[in-house]
């Protein structure tokens, strides 16, 4: 076992290889004891690396293998490859590593990694003082996980001295480069065949990358197919916001603290961008005098966190929001009142995120509370709740109906690096075929956009696009494909694309090749994030009595975007959403025979000549905003934890009944 | 061990390990790649297949189950004339399942369909399924993308559909 044969396999046949990674969260390898040396089974650890044993990022380095030192609780020490799947798993018990644990008091300390963003304007103290009212409340999204259903797969082999890897992957061309840096190789010989079934919310955006390394080295050690599956999940960040709110007489907001908290896990990954998504949003939509926002990262023994639909932006953006909720709450008024009456333009925000004018908000604000008989349902659940109309011996009435609304963004933020970097190149061959070059993986929805673009760009017919299969072409950086496949910006450097082949086409001779960066293109916009849309969302929701679950009744939802290609597809995509929110925050829709359907969705279009924008992540933080809001009216105290679990309930049921 | 079935209305004989899983079988053997999980355990729900008509979780059918049966995958079920079926029903609703799924729920709704001609057949069949049992049986994809009302009103409406085509045919 300890000795590493080269003779494990033919060239036939297929190595399949599995992962040991470490059980503790903290400490240093001792010592490690292989099995007795068996030539059918090879392992491989840090040493065994050709290039360089680290994963980058956008700056940021994580190590592929732990040579020393663990620093997570399933950090990769050794990569076990056999002749099938079983055996490696049964060999693989038979290692047996000695650690030395930290002592526990160090595993828990959390590290600032990074300075602080902040942002501030006014007088704070000032308007503290002037306050009547001063509300406080902390709010968190917990540490999630994926669950085990998005597993990866990885085939690699080597074929005309090209090393060629079938993987699962958003983001094909920093697979490409991760292994080509492990594997001390060029990029042009390393291929890489990205497969349909990536993860969902991209949280998965980094692990094709380690997975393909690993199996690619096997493969230059074996000269063999290999074969490598991950079980492992990825973690989303915990998030902590303490909001301080200083209120006048009349109730108006004059001044805000806000303080946000980020535990990024044992290695620090898209940190700077992941301060500025999650600071655009920390701005409350009510007008202030006096504010400030100080989003802090740390570092911590949990295991590194990925992207989850996006990097903090909807947890803040849910804070926000919940925040609102709770002022209205506190000064007994209606909600979507409160909110029509403060909530207005702030240039210090549009400066940040640039968004549809306010009124067109309020306006849906005005629609969704009027289809979702918002007012009277809150006033009666109030009032019934304050009647204590026991509905079980553990209960009052324990309905509920929140509001939550918001802007989403797109893309990552202008200053960030991974935003700038991002290619889309085109060719106009004979016979005016098309052939775009992007690392993207061609998902119908995408691509029947930029086709569309293409086509009426160009007057081109239909069939004559096709987008490169990363075989021979050097690929072009399109950027992962995060954030709802940020479709603004890849529709505005395909639209320039296309635009510069039309000046050229027909005075210089075919093909003619044309590329465009990002950076090109919104290098001069001095805003981080575009948001061409609002959402407002209506939330009516039920404990219920013997199981202590929390269902969901009924959601009204309007939307307004500049511009959609398709406002049913862009329905249905929205009900998706919505349902997988549920499911994350463990509410379940409720189904009873003969009631009307979940969910009533529309969307409307402002008619703008503006790309569209993804409201994916503000969609998210609606649904858990309006769900925490609903939760604190059913329990009649504040909820200010998502996703909530039984015994939350359990214990806001006993706070309740101390009351 | 060697295994005589029909996948996708193929005879086929199949050489392989005994308790190798079907998904398996199905990717490797037959790179039949619709399925588009490998989690081996029935957490997602993402590799049903219809094995008699009956959906079932391809990554829980070792292969020794396979002996004599008739296996129609996603990829088989897109060429036969019942797709359609599903196919207006999910434009008719405005609903249909996201794409990580779509595979998968399609055909769990396809079995549920089965059972309506299958109680039509006679008494001793089964029942046609109620709106419980539908949305129960959609559970054996975890995926939270269809919430219960949009499930039946996709499958009344591929119903409706179903029982037309059997009035035309008879």
């Amino acid at each position: 076992m300890a000795e590493k044969s080269t003779k494990v396999a033919s060239e036939s046949q297929t190595i399949h290889g599995i992962i040991i990674r470490a059980n503790i969260d903290s400490g240093s390898i001792l010592g490690v004891t292989l099995p007795k040396p068996d030539k059918r089974f090879v392992l491989l650890e840090a040493k065994d690396v050709i290039g360089k044993n680290v994963v980058s990022v956008a700056g940021d380095e994580l190590p592929l293998f732990a040579s020393t030192d663990i620093t997570y609780k399933g950090q990769p020490i050794f990569a076990l490859f056999g002749p099938d799947a079983e055996a490696v798993e049964v060999k693989s018990r038979e290692i047996e590593i000695d650690f030395q644990l930290t002592p526990t008091s160090q595993t828990q300390v959390q590290e600032e990694n990074k300075e602080p963003l902040i942002c501030a304007w006014g007088n704070l103290d000032e308007a503290f003082k002037q306050g009547e009212t001063v509300i406080e409340r902390t709010y968190t999204d917990r540490q999630t996980w994926t669950r085990e259903d998005t597993i990866l797969q990885v085939t690699t082999w080597v074929e005309d001295d090209l090393l060629k890897i079938e993987i699962p992957t958003q983001w094909p061309f920093h697979v490409r480069d991760t292994v080509a840096q492990i594997c001390g190789r060029t990029q042009k010989s390393v291929v890489v065949y990205p497969q349909p079934h990536f993860s969902a919310k991209d949280e998965k955006l980094l692990l094709p990358s380690m997975l393909a390394a690993m199996a690619a080295l096997a493969t230059l050690k074996l000269q063999a197919r290999v074969q490598m599956i991950s079980r492992f999940p990825t973690y989303k960040s915990a998030i902590t916001i303490t909001r301080k709110t200083a209120l006048d007489a009349k109730g108006k907001p004059i001044g805000e603290k806000v303080k946000a908290q980020i535990n990024q896990g044992a290695y620090a990954l898209f940190t700077t961008e992941m301060l500025t998504q999650a600071l655009a949003g920390l701005f409350p939509l009510y007008q202030l005098s006096a504010f400030s926002a100080e989003v802090q990262a740390v570092t911590s023994h949990a295991p590194p966190s990925h992207f989850f639909g996006d990097l903090g932006y909807s947890s803040t953006l849910f804070s926000s929001e919940a925040h609102a909720s709770a002022i209205a709450r506190h000064l007994q008024m209606n909600p979507a009142n409160w909110r029509i009456k403060h909530y207005g333009e702030d240039t210090e925000q549009n400066s940040i995120v640039e968004t549809l004018p306010i009124t067109k908000l309020r306006d849906l604000i005005g629609d969704t509370c009027k289809k979702a008989d918002f007012a009277r349902h809150s006033a009666v659940y109030e009032l019934q709740r304050r009647a204590k109309h026991p509905l079980s011996a553990f209960l009052n009435y324990s309905r509920g109906i929140g509001l939550a609304c918001g802007a989403g963004i797109s893309g990552f933020s202008t200053d960030s690096a991974l935003h700038t970097a991002a290619k889309i190149e085109i060719t106009l061959e004979a016979n005016n075929r098309v052939i775009v070059n992007t690392s993207f993986y061609p998902t119908k929805k995408i691509t029947s956009l930029w086709r569309t673009i293409i086509i009426n760009e160009l007057s081109l017919e239909k069939e004559t696009v096709t987008f490169i299969d990363n075989d021979t072409m050097h690929m072009v950086d399109t950027g992962p494909e995060v954030l709802s496949l940020d479709v603004e910006r890849s529709v505005m450097m395909i639209t320039r694309c296309c635009e510069i082949i039309k000046r050229k086409r027909f005075k210089d001779p075919l093909p003619i090749t044309e590329s465009v960066s990002a950076k090109s293109i919104l290098s001069s916009s001095k805003i981080q994030f575009s948001s061409k849309n609002w959402g407002c969302l209506v939330l009516q929701l039920e404990i219920n009595t013997i199981k202590l679950e929390v269902e969901a009744r009924r959601i009204w939802g309007r939307f307004s975007f500049s511009n959609t290609p398709d406002t049913k597809k862009l329905q249905v995509k929205f009900k998706h959403i919505i349902n997988s929110s549920l499911h994350e925050n463990n509410i379940i829709p409720v189904f009873r025979k003969g009631s009307p359907p979940l969910m009533d969705i529309e969307i409307d279009t402002v008619g703008e000549q503006a790309y569209p924008s993804s409201a994916t992540s503000a969609l998210r933080a609606m649904v858990m905003a309006a769900c925490a809001s609903a939760l604190s009216q059913a329990l009649n105290c504040d909820v200010c934890t998502m996703p909530v679990s039984n015994d939350d309930i359990i214990s806001y049921i006993r706070r309740q009944n101390e009351n | 061990m060697k295994i005589e079935c029909t996948i996708d209305n193929k005879h086929i004989l199949l050489n392989v390990n005994s308790n190798k899983p079907l998904n398996l079988i199905l990717l490797e053997d037959l790179e039949i790649n619709q399925i588009y999980s490998r989690c081996r355990d029935g957490n997602c729900g993402n590799c049903v297949v219809l094995l008699n008509d009956e959906a079932v979780l391809s990554c829980l059918i070792p292969a020794f189950r396979l002996k004599g049966v008739r296996i129609l995958t996603f990829e088989g079920y897109q060429k036969s004339r019942f797709w359609h079926d599903l196919e207006r029903a999910y434009s008719d609703t405005g609903s249909h399942p996201c794409p990580h799924c779509y595979a998968s729920k399609t055909l769990i709704f396809e079995s549920l369909l089965q059972m309506i001609i299958k109680s039509e057949l006679g008494p001793s069949q089964d029942e046609e399924p109620d709106e419980e049992v539908i949305v129960q049986e959609i559970g054996l994809n975890t995926c939270a993308c269809l919430d219960a009302h949009e499930i039946i009103a996709i499958f009344n409406s591929a119903a409706t559909y179903r029982r037309r085509r059997r009035v035309r045919r008879y």
